[in-house]
């Protein structure tokens, strides 16, 4: 479980974080998402002991961050953004320090090394130093290694960068036994696929605030935003384009893109607009060939949060 | 298994997979050994040190040796911004472990290079002058403690500087500053007593001359003198000290 308490990290001028107050419950996939540089990596950071906050604190599986980094850290095992491999070691050594620094007696670690290697499908570069592997395998060992650990929270900065899109697959079947048998994990993701594959809550921090922090469920129906997909003739993309906008102004819509023949756009409550819709591209000298109406994904509501400023 | 056996396993293997890093420390020895030892044995045959004459080759095996000490430290400091720029160091900082656990395996690694330097050396000199060894194994054996217990605390004060200094730039130009007039003020190459007066008490307070001059009194079959001992221990006690204060604000 984690337990974030009023966390801040201000850095000379800029506050990187500020005042971040969330709860993760045992074995729930928390999704922390955001804009690059809204603070995600910072807050990883700071929840991992490697930085101190400026304020407040915070307490995974009970023990706190500030006065027990030694304890956290048998709890957690993290998988950053880049490579942390060593690059004096190979694959299996880098397995396998890890795990016995991590605590485990020299034939377990090497049982696990040997799972790892087989599960992650890294016999052919066992013996490979990291320099010598593509981005995608150093990924690979990264994520098979922490997921081997046996930590109780896992915390996964981009997962899926560099991974293809079978081991992506393994990857996520990974992390949802590892939240079958208990474990908590807090990832961040740019991924919206990847948040909705894998999250059961998600929190969006922009510009170190938490704006959002809701079961994913739950989510979509609050922020009542629906998605409406178009297929749009007999209209340029300059044209639509300033409909677009037209449709913004008069409060039609909140967010729209368009890629000829289809427009997606975003509107408030849970009743489309189709009325004017229909009458305001005919008078622009095009026409709707169909209307699709869902609820939105959330890609939807990621950009409508970060490019509307605010929740 | 001991989080310290771990590291240390950890630098074993990083030693096996870069031989050459132990090589390097090899090769300067060999040079001074072979080309400047006898250049300067043959313009200045012996050299008075603590008022008694010493050839020449016998006063520079055991500066050469604590020299090596420094150089071994160093080495360890770049090795330590490889892993910074890596991000090994970053994940190995987030282990369930104290810090100081990993300068305890980046000790031991300079231990073992430096006393593979040290046998090296020793081993050099049988060829060169046979006589110098007369002092016997236990004189070698203590020579080599000695040399890895510098290499230690050179190894200390290069961790204090690389949690000290954000870039590798700044810390090759903080070693040069520091390490040219550490080595030139020292008893390694010649005799303080030969320097201006302003540099000899500077070699009186110098922890390469505390342990370039008790190779050398071990090689001579005598007895260390406590000068040089309590100054080198405080030497390894004062940097151990300053590294766990350095490493526990490092990556702030």
């Amino acid at each position: 479980m984690i337990e974030v308490h009023g966390l801040c990290k201000v850095y000379g001028q800029k506050t990187a974080v500020k005042n971040l107050r969330l709860r993760v419950e045992k074995g729930d996939v928390f999704g922390f998402l955001g804009p690059n540089g809204a603070g995600k990596s910072t807050t990883i950071r700071m929840l991992t002991t490697i930085i101190r906050p400026t304020s407040g604190t915070a307490l995974i599986n009970g023990f706190d961050i500030l006065r027990q980094p030694v304890d956290v850290r048998r709890q957690i095992a993290v998988i950053p953004q880049v490579s942390t491999l060593g690059v004096h070691l190979d694959v299996y050594q880098n397995i396998l320090i890890y795990l016995l620094f991590r605590g485990h007696g020299y034939r377990e670690a090497r049982k696990r090394t040997d799972t790892a290697i087989e599960r992650f499908g890294l016999q052919a570069v066992a013996h490979l130093r990291p320099h010598q592997l593509s981005v995608g395998f150093r990924r690979r060992v990264q994520v098979a290694r922490a997921l081997v650990s046996g930590a109780r929270v896992l915390f996964l900065d981009e997962p899926s960068v560099g991974l293809d899109p079978m081991i992506r697959q393994e990857t996520w079947n990974s992390i949802t036994e590892a939240r079958n048998m208990g474990v908590t994990i807090f990832l961040t993701t740019q991924v919206m696929e990847e948040a909705e594959a894998l999250c059961n809550r998600v929190g969006l921090l922009f510009n170190g605030e938490l704006v959002i922090d809701s079961p994913l469920n739950k989510l979509k129906a609050r922020l009542g935003i629906t998605r409406i997909e178009m297929s749009v003739a007999g209209l340029s993309a300059q044209a639509m384009e300033a409909l677009l906008r037209k449709w913004r102004d008069d409060h039609l819509i909140v967010e729209g893109v368009q890629n000829l023949p289809r427009v997606t756009v975003l509107v408030r409550g849970d009743r489309a607009p189709l009325p004017e819709f229909i009458q305001s591209t005919l008078s622009w000298g095009g026409r709707l060939t169909r209307v699709d109406v869902r609820p939105p994904s959330l890609e939807d509501i990621y950009l409508h949060v970060v490019k509307g400023g605010k929740a | 298994m001991s989080p310290v056996l771990v590291a240390l396993l950890r630098e074993w293997y990083v030693g096996l997979k870069s031989p050459r890093t132990i090589l390097q420390h090899l090769l300067s020895p060999l040079m001074y050994l072979l080309v400047f030892a006898p250049t300067m044995a043959a313009a200045l045959p012996a050299i008075t040190w603590r008022g008694e004459p010493v050839p020449y080759l016998a006063y520079i095996v055991p500066g050469l040796m604590a020299v090596t000490s420094v150089s071994i430290g160093n080495g360890v400091g770049i090795s330590i911004y490889i892993d910074k720029l890596t991000g090994e160091l970053e994940m190995l900082f987030g282990l369930p472990m104290h810090r100081m656990v990993l300068v305890a395996g980046l000790c031991g690694n300079a231990a073992v290079r430096a006393g593979l330097a040290g046998v090296f050396i020793w081993a050099v000199v049988v060829f060169l002058a046979p006589e110098l060894l007369l002092a016997g194994l236990p004189a070698i054996a203590g020579s080599l403690l000695v040399l890895m217990a510098s290499a230690v605390a050179w190894t200390l004060l290069s961790v204090v500087l690389a949690c000290l200094i954000r870039s590798q730039e700044t810390y090759n130009l903080a070693v040069n500053l520091l390490q040219l007039p550490i080595v030139l003020t020292s008893s390694v190459f010649y005799s303080p007593d030969y320097g201006p007066a302003a540099t000899r008490w500077i070699a009186r307070i110098n922890p390469l001359s505390f342990a370039a001059d008790l190779i050398r009194t071990l090689a001579a079959g005598r007895l260390p003198l406590w000068s040089d001992v309590v100054g080198l221990a405080v030497f390894l006690v004062g940097m151990l000290g300053l590294a766990a204060l350095a490493i526990n604000r490092a990556i702030e």
